[in-house]
């Protein structure tokens, strides 16, 4: 990577913020249930990080996504908010980072494929709502991650254009859409994918607390 | 009734004095899967996304048929759930009746597919689809 540095980030939250990757795969297994698909949440679990209508192609004949990929996510959705208290976790450290980061003078913007209410249920959970300068989520892109459409949102809405942008993602989802529009990508470890998925990424870090750690000097 | 976008038409429910009969020439012509039968009806299709519903007519007046479209973001005081799990609200135009619908949630249990009907995987193999069945008249 070239040097002096990011002055914001585009950050994803599953996988980095919060751990939640195998709660997302195990309520669309119990979604997808419920409209006749018996699909392993192992299965899944490769594909999280993608918007739903992009999951669902690898699982649903079209004709039925056409019709039914709406109402698969609605129920996805209500399965992981359900679950939420159960089973997602903040990883360590990671909303005294993004403090951290806003307090370098970084600006900060949510940049997810998940629903609204996911995002902002996250955002109460590590008490971020007030310090990331905003978010932007699936539900507000006609074409979610793997495409570009959300980190496009995210530049556009909050005005990101001069401020060499980076995104920071767990998934080869996050790299290509980053990748797509020109902003670098550095992934993290903390969302389960293997090393090898991540190797296009602009660096590699552990989780975000290492990457505010060790790789302080990518930023302003 | 205003709604967001039209997803298409993805369900017909037509009188018949022979659903029997008219439904293997449909089978026939799209190899659609029997998705429910019944002394009333016979319904094929792939499931509440698509299926034609061949209602038994006895003398008298047959009810008009049925034409089903499935929209985004129904908005309408009288919309109601239904078993193929949309949102619903129903128009009669004399000839016809339109149905349009926002899927929302799962289909009922009597729009699961019957063991073994099988319906293209995205991957191109075959598999067992979800045994469904028609609409509730």
């Amino acid at each position: 990577m070239d040097p002096p540095r990011f002055g914001a980030v585009l950050l994803d939250l599953d996988g980095c913020l919060i751990d939640s990757n195998d709660a997302h795969a195990q309520a669309w297994s119990r979604a997808l249930a419920r409209f006749g698909h018996r699909v392993s949440p192992e299965r899944i679990r490769r594909e999280i990080g993608k918007g739903g209508s992009e999951l669902l192609r690898e699982f649903v004949p079209r004709t039925e996504r056409h019709f039914l990929s709406d109402a698969m996510g609605r129920v996805q959705t209500e399965m992981f908010l359900r679950a939420f208290a159960r089973c997602v976790r903040a990883f360590p450290g990671s909303g005294s980072t993004v403090r951290d980061i806003r307090r370098a003078r970084i600006r900060v913007v949510l940049a997810s494929s998940a629903d609204r209410r996911v995002v902002q249920r996250a955002l109460r959970l590590l008490r971020l709502t007030d310090v990331v300068n905003g978010f932007t989520c699936g539900d507000e892109v006609a074409k979610a991650k793997p495409f570009s459409d959300v980190f496009s949102l995210a530049i556009r809405r909050f005005g990101l254009e001069g401020s060499r942008p980076v995104a920071i993602g767990d998934t080869p989802y996050d790299i290509a859409a980053a990748h797509q529009i020109g902003v670098p990508c550095i992934a993290l470890s903390s969302g389960g994918f293997p090393d090898r998925t991540l190797a296009s990424a602009d660096a590699r870090f552990e989780g975000l607390a290492q990457m505010w750690r060790d790789g302080r000097e990518l930023f302003r | 009734m205003r709604y967001g976008e039209a997803l298409g038409f993805h369900g017909l429910v037509l009188p018949s004095r022979d659903p029997e009969g008219e439904a293997r020439r449909w089978t026939a012509a799209l190899g659609w899967p029997v998705l429910r039968r019944s002394r009333h009806e016979v319904v094929l299709g792939l499931g509440p996304d698509l299926f034609v519903a061949l209602v038994r007519v006895r003398g008298g007046a047959a009810p008009p048929p049925e034409v089903h479209l499935a929209v985004r973001e129904l908005r309408d005081a009288h919309r109601r759930k239904d078993p193929l799990g949309g949102d619903s609200v129903k128009r009669d135009f004399g000839a016809a009746r339109l149905i349009v619908r926002e899927f929302c949630r799962p289909p009922a249990s009597n729009w699961s597919p019957s063991r073994g009907a099988q319906r293209p995987s995205p991957s191109g193999r075959s598999r067992k689809v979800r045994g469904r069945s028609q609409p509730k008249r």
